[in-house]
């Protein structure tokens, strides 16, 4: 379990994280997430013990985390984090030793998940010679080549296509099945709202939103509703409580206050013609984050 | 953390030596060593003089003959080819396919003068051996003719003998003190550029793992200490690999040359010849401080190298980072080669204790009686105390710098990661 207890980072006088507390416990997904220097990467280093806090404390399984720990540890980097002139088989092996596994074991393991990911052929190839895609993929290896216990995946996602997105979705579920603590961040909500039990949402360094996704967006009191049928938009925007109306090429939106107005939109759609779809949602995390932030986080 | 040590030597030394670079650098030295060592033989198979048969013919209208004095002389001067010279005595006009064929003619008038002839130009060394012998003829000579006594000429010509005594300086002269400091030039030269290599080597390698950003990645798995000192160690053992390969190249170029000479193709002996033996137990104490002064002028350079390298954003950031080095190092350099012009000077003898230039100028100012093996020892200490404060400070700093990618200049990043690391370290 990792347990990030009321941590503080300064850099000079610039406050990069601010009494920031969080838990993860061992088989869930956790989102960190905010805008580009709300203090992620700052909170990933000194998870990675690679800052000290000022303040507080980062523990794993109750011990402040160390580089004894360091082998329990897998992290992919946002950015490409590879040594481009290296073979395959060379950058896996050493990233692999660096995680104390033995030679046998790690040479088997590499072969593994080249094979898992569609990869052999490229054993022994350089990195540079390698598509985006690909090396996200030996980044990805990289990071987990050792089972760790607490996986750190910093926008595991990019450069990738929708087939090898489920690719790695699948490996990311097992691990967690297995039992691995996983802190996850992206710049894609839908990703988030995907993966994530519970998240933290940072801004200047500030936690502004953190808990259970579920019990965050039934505290937000907006709701959406979308309907298919021969309703005017003009109408159902003066219906009480409605706040937007949108008209998707498909379906319309309708943004209420809260569900205390479902009934009036419902009664109001009632009466059209030709309706198929009326589907009342939870909001979005991005119209949460927008409504708390005030900015889109997808932007 | 041994074990990473451990792999991480380990690995660096693969990449190295596994480089196509390494391998192809090193076939070039040894073909470059074994040709130096062979160079005789080498030039004579491209048409060079060494075996040349030189056939002398000598003639002269003196009272006396001096054919067996120039025979002699000639045969036992400098020139190299001396047992293939055969010199005739008698008169010979020059054909003009005639090859390596000199005809040596000495007329006696009113000044005893000498004609050479030949078709093409011959070895210089022969010339003025040739050159010598001819002007000995004309003193001995002119000296039977004016009736001087051989005895007077050669206590004219003879150069005093001076009977050097130096009280404070234990016996010593100012030939050996100057044959000795170049020859600690010689050999620091080889240290010099084998700490550029290194230095280089180091800088390179740290850069190459941060900008490629692959360093938050090992860095959470190696603690910097462990990451730096593997570095110098990798890098390290790699010099010492090569330098025991050169040597080994040389060994290779020596056995061919022994080889040439049983086929009689050239001479066994190197064709360079230095005799130090009279030196050798003072170069034996050089070469033991210089040894010791390299390990710790290198490590010291190395350290810095791989703190500033850890700064190094870009290509840029690395050039900018790495001048500072460059100019300590040549300026030491080039405070060594003008040191013995500043025979005694306090300037010299200051730089000698700053440890960055030590390398370069304390075994000169050694030799030359400049400094004693108490100063050294002062200046091994010197060493040993900066190694000790970069290391606490620069490790520190090496941390925060490796993982630092903000946009500041790249020295003001180096003294902002410098400052914060201190602030860190004196919070704890």
């Amino acid at each position: 379990m990792l347990r990030v207890d009321n941590v503080t980072k300064r850099y000079g006088e610039l406050v990069a994280v601010n009494k920031l507390s969080f838990e993860v416990k061992k088989g869930e997904i956790f989102g960190l997430l905010g805008l580009n220097g709300a203090g992620k990467t700052t909170t990933f280093r000194m998870i990675l013990n690679l800052f000290t806090p000022d303040e507080g404390h980062v523990y794993l399984n109750d011990d402040v985390i160390g580089y004894e720990h360091s082998n329990e540890i897998g992290f992919l980097s946002e950015e490409r984090s590879l040594l481009v002139k290296m073979t395959v088989l060379d950058q896996l092996t050493y990233y692999g030793k660096l995680k104390s596994l033995p030679t046998e074991e790690l040479l088997k393991s590499i072969d593994y998940w080249l094979n898992r990911f569609n990869i052999t052929k490229y054993k022994n190839k350089k990195i540079k010679e390698l598509s985006k895609g690909n090396q996200q993929k030996i980044q990805f290896i990289s990071a987990i080549i050792h089972n760790p216990k607490l996986l750190i995946l910093d926008e595991p996602f990019n450069g990738l296509d929708p087939i090898n997105v489920e690719l790695f979705k699948e490996v990311i579920l097992e691990f967690k099945s297995k039992g691995a603590t996983i802190i996850f961040s992206s710049h894609r909500m839908e990703h988030v709202e995907m993966f994530c039990e519970k998240l933290v949402i940072l801004v200047d360094g500030e936690s502004i939103l953190s808990g259970y996704i579920r019990d965050i967006k039934n505290s937000f009191s907006q709701q959406n509703i979308f309907i298919k049928g021969d309703i005017i938009p003009e109408d159902v925007s003066k219906i009480e409580g409605v706040i937007k109306v949108i008209n998707h090429t498909d379906r319309f939106e309708v943004k209420i206050k809260n569900k205390n107005h479902v009934k009036d939109v419902f009664n109001y759609t009632s009466k059209c013609d030709n309706v198929s779809l009326f589907e009342v949602e939870l909001p979005s995390l991005n119209e949460i984050f927008v409504s708390k932030v005030g900015v889109n986080y997808e932007k | 953390m041994k074990n990473k040590f451990k792999f991480l030597v380990g690995f660096s030394l693969r990449r190295k030596i596994e480089r196509k670079s390494f391998l192809i650098s090193n076939i070039v030295l040894l073909i470059l060593v074994i040709l130096i060592s062979n160079l005789d033989t080498v030039i004579t198979s491209f048409g060079g003089d060494f075996d040349d048969v030189y056939t002398i013919y000598y003639e002269d209208d003196l009272e006396e003959n001096y054919f067996d004095m120039f025979s002699l002389a000639v045969k036992n001067g400098p020139f190299q080819g001396k047992n293939d010279l055969i010199v005739i005595n008698e008169s010979y006009t020059l054909d003009a396919d005639d090859k390596n064929v000199i005809v040596v003619k000495v007329n006696e008038g009113e000044e005893i003068t000498a004609k050479i002839s030949s078709n093409d130009l011959v070895s210089t060394t022969l010339y003025s051996s040739i050159y010598s012998t001819l002007n000995g003829i004309k003193m001995d000579a002119t000296a039977t003719k004016l009736n001087i006594n051989q005895e007077d000429i050669s206590k004219l010509l003879k150069q005093i003998s001076i009977e050097r005594e130096v009280f404070n300086d234990e016996g010593k002269n100012e030939e050996s003190e100057a044959l000795l400091g170049g020859l600690s030039f010689i050999v620091i030269m080889p240290f010099f550029f084998g700490i550029i290599m290194i230095v280089q080597m180091i800088g390179l390698e740290i850069f190459d793992e941060k900008s490629t950003k692959s360093m938050e990645v090992i860095m959470s798995s190696v603690e910097p200490k462990v990451h730096l000192l593997s570095k110098l160690a990798a890098v390290n053992v790699f010099a010492i690999i090569q330098f025991v390969l050169l040597v080994l190249y040389g060994v290779i170029g020596v056995l061919i040359r022994s080889f040439f000479a049983k086929m009689s193709f050239g001479n066994a002996s190197l064709p360079f010849d230095i005799n130090l033996s009279s030196y050798s137990d003072r170069i034996v104490g050089v070469i033991i401080i210089i040894t010791i002064l390299f390990l710790l002028t290198n490590l010291l350079y190395s350290l810095c190298m791989a703190i500033l390298a850890s700064t190094a954003n870009e290509m840029d950031d690395y050039q900018k980072i790495i001048s500072p080095i460059m100019i300590l190092m040549v300026l030491g350099f080039y405070t060594a080669i003008f040191s013995p012009l500043f025979d005694g000077a306090v300037f010299a003898k200051i730089m000698s204790h700053i440890p960055f230039f030590t390398l370069m100028i304390a075994p000169g100012l050694f030799i030359s009686g400049d400094i004693s093996v108490l100063e050294i020892i002062i200046i091994v200490l010197i060493h040993v105390v900066t190694l000790i404060a970069i290391y606490s400070i620069g490790i520190p700093a090496y941390k925060q710098s490796v993982l630092d990618y903000s946009n500041d200049g790249v020295f003001k990043r180096f003294i902002k990661n410098v400052r914060s690391s201190r602030k860190i370290k004196l919070n704890k």
